[in-house]
């Protein structure tokens, strides 16, 4: 017997237009003057880098924490789709770290691209570095 | 579908988790690829392979089961369901089908994956198509399916939708004279039974249906499957049996099929009558809590009527499943479905079902649930005499390759003999713990382990090993794919983060079982004799096992001890 599929309708509530509005108003009042800025875009890449995981404290002096706008920026770049969302994959322990997609659905193939770094910071900070050229493309700005 | 890369290929589990000298211990091992593999028993000392730390250390220990085996393929069948041992009772030809029913995924799971074909109730095997069955289809409509073999089959759909979380009055009727069949999907929503919010968005029209089709088949054949709920029988005899244990109820083995069309939601008063009942008279049966209300035509044609509230007071984990009907068809629950949940008729009056069990007389199904892998036995080991209390593993190494993939460890833990104990300081293993994290899923399928964990997640092998396999049950710390918490952990199926060389989501690096193993070293390497003791050792023998010690450490997170 044939089976019969139901589309809804397309509103905004299927679109999820609330969130979406509101998602693009925060991107462009608390990320892009950051990100449009060549100078300071370069001081959160070069803060990432330095610690792309966050470190611990050390004696005497106060913990390395991520400054505001970068953590803006690292709490947005995370909120992505699970399918499709950049991973870390461990091909060799402690020496090659592989960057991998996630299916987005339980029992998926994990998709383990040809991208490799020798430490897991390298990796994250590879994957910030991918997220970030994608926003920013989304917002016609140049890299 | 692709293969996965860098995925492990071999795993297992063990019998128990804590043994003394002179006991035995079962070792279940699965290959993926039913590869040749190296069993060496180790002494696990240090689990962290971080560079900057004192590095992984283990010892092997001579024992005679160190070895070459030869790798099986042991699959796990996944998913809760009941099942009554097949009858020539249940051959029915003329029968009606009938229960509540609360979908949990009538369509598509939490991540909009379809979920396909659910069965409900059903004496069904779905290799031959033989037998009857009452399903939701792929789209979501209740299907009743008579077949006769050999792809002779007719299916008879609402050809309506069934909402997500709305409970419903669902059957279907056969009539082997006449060749009437009749199914029907009746929303049944009051006011606290949890299904609101659907209906107040869709009419009733919507979803309610009563729909009437002949058939020319003929009454559907008798088949060998058993009657199962919440699933339908692929293979009527899996090789794998129940008995004992959390199966007390059960005098001899029960073998249990492989089952297949596994349905999400709830299933509350499940009935099966032998002849097409009138739809005034399955309104009585539905509405009666007990079968002694009916009157006496009605009960003649009653072949099951089971009662999920009838045992839940005394124990809402028992796999008993009891048949109010003539017949006493009990049933059996397999893989731990959630019994004792709230049910059609919940009032809100009650919190728990020992005070009301009539109005928690629903089971719960998820199809990823595991009570037990049930693999075959792979190899047993006595545990020496000379066998100092620790913690060991089986180490598996397919072709005896040490490469990530290619290695597993099955870690159990020895304690001292029963004469008593051999030094001052005990450690207590949090095995509940370890449990309770168990086969977390957050690295794959949680939207937010990135922002929980500020960092994107590592995956190892074995993680990849349990995305594939749907996290082999997993644990507490996920939810099922309907989008309900996880509520049960077993040890009798491979916890894969429970591992030496493990580094875990929830930290930056270690956690549990392998962030305990950095206490294990630091005794080991400052010379003191530790006994070790598992939790359930103390659950099982109180708290005079602890009073034989000056000192009692436990690890770094025992949450659950």
């Amino acid at each position: 017997m044939a089976t019969r599929r139901k589309t809804g309708p397309d509103t905004a509530l299927a679109r999820d237009y609330g969130y979406t509005t509101v998602d693009d108003y925060d991107i462009r009042t608390y990320i892009l003057p950051a990100l449009r800025d060549p100078v300071r875009r370069a001081e959160l890449i070069a803060e990432h880098r330095a610690h792309p995981r966050g470190a611990a404290s050390q004696p005497g002096s106060p913990p390395p924490n991520h400054s505001p706008d970068l953590k803006r920026l690292i709490d947005r770049l995370r909120v992505v789709p699970q399918a499709g969302k950049h991973t870390i994959v461990e091909t060799i322990p402690w020496q090659e770290y592989a960057i991998g997609i996630l299916p987005g659905r339980r029992g998926g193939v994990v998709k383990i691209t040809r991208e490799r770094h020798a430490t897991r910071e390298d990796a994250e900070h590879a994957i910030f570095l991918h997220r970030l050229r994608a926003l920013m493309d989304r917002y016609g700005l140049a890299y | 579908m692709t293969t996965q890369q860098m995925m492990l290929r071999i795993t297992g589990y063990t019998d128990r988790c804590s043994v003394r000298p002179g006991d035995e211990i079962g070792f279940h091992v699965h290959s993926e690829f039913e590869e040749f593999y190296q069993v060496d028993i180790v002494r696990l000392i240090h689990g962290d392979t971080n560079p900057e730390g004192p590095g992984f250390k283990e010892k092997v220990v001579r024992t005679p089961v160190n070895g070459r085996y030869r790798g099986q393929h042991q699959p796990v069948h996944a998913g809760s369901y009941l099942m009554v041992p097949a009858d020539s009772r249940l051959d029915v030809e003329s029968f009606t089908l009938c229960a509540y029913a609360y979908p949990t995924t009538p369509t598509v799971d939490c991540e909009y994956v379809p979920v396909g074909m659910q069965a409900l109730l059903t004496k069904w095997n779905a290799k031959t198509d033989t037998g009857y069955g009452l399903f939701i289809n792929e789209a979501g409509e209740l299907t009743l399916r008579i077949g006769r073999g050999r792809r002779r089959l007719v299916e008879y759909s609402t050809r309506k939708p069934l909402f997500r979380k709305v409970w419903y009055r669902v059957g279907a009727s056969y009539d082997a004279t006449s060749g009437e069949v009749r199914i029907w999907q009746i929303p049944h929503v009051t006011i606290t039974n949890g299904g609101h919010g659907m209906s107040m968005l869709h009419p009733h029209e919507d979803t309610a249906a009563s729909v009437r089709y002949r058939s020319s088949l003929g009454p559907p054949r008798a088949t060998d499957a058993p009657f199962l709920m919440a699933a339908s029988t692929l293979v009527p005899k899996s090789g794998r049996s129940v008995q004992g244990a959390h199966y007390a109820q059960l005098a001899a083995p029960v073998e249990l099929p492989e089952h297949t069309h596994k349905y999400n939601g709830r299933i509350e008063r499940p009935r099966v009558a032998n002849r097409a009942l009138s739809a005034a008279e399955v309104e009585l049966l539905l509405a009666a809590s007990s079968v002694q209300q009916l009157p006496g035509e009605l009960r003649e044609a009653i072949v099951g009527a089971w009662d999920f509230s009838a045992n839940i007071a005394e124990n809402a984990a028992s796999t008993h499943i009891v048949d109010a009907g003539p017949h006493g068809l009990h049933g059996i629950a397999v893989n731990m479905p959630v019994r004792g949940v709230t049910g059609f008729n919940w009032s809100s009056d009650y919190m728990s079902f020992r005070h009301a069990p009539q109005e928690y007389g629903a089971i719960h199904f998820h199809d990823e649930s595991v009570d037990d892998a049930r693999w075959e036995p792979s190899f047993r080991l006595k545990i020496p005499a000379s066998m100092k209390s620790g913690v060991y593993a089986a180490r598996l190494r397919v072709n005896g390759s040490s490469d990530p993939d290619c290695e597993d460890y099955i870690p159990f833990f020895v304690r001292p003999p029963a004469d008593g104990p051999t030094a001052k300081i005990a450690f207590v293993v949090a095995m509940h713990s370890y449990l309770a994290y168990a086969n977390d899923n957050l690295s794959v399928n949680s939207v937010i382990a990135q922002l929980l964990t500020g960092q994107v997640p590592l995956l190892q092998p074995g993680d990849l090993l349990l995305n594939k396999e749907r996290g082999y049950g997993l644990g507490t710390y996920t939810s099922y794919r309907d989008g309900w918490g996880v509520n049960i952990s077993s040890r009798l199926r491979p916890i894969l983060n429970m591992r030496p060389k493990y580094i875990h989501v929830l930290s930056p690096s270690l956690w549990q079982f392998n962030a305990d193993l950095h206490l294990v070293d630091w005794l080991f390497e400052m010379g003191y004799d530790v006994d070790i003791l598992v939790d359930e050792d103390v659950q099982r023998e109180g708290v005079a096992l602890l009073k034989q010690y000056p000192v009692v450490l436990t690890g770094h997170h025992p949450e659950y001890m």
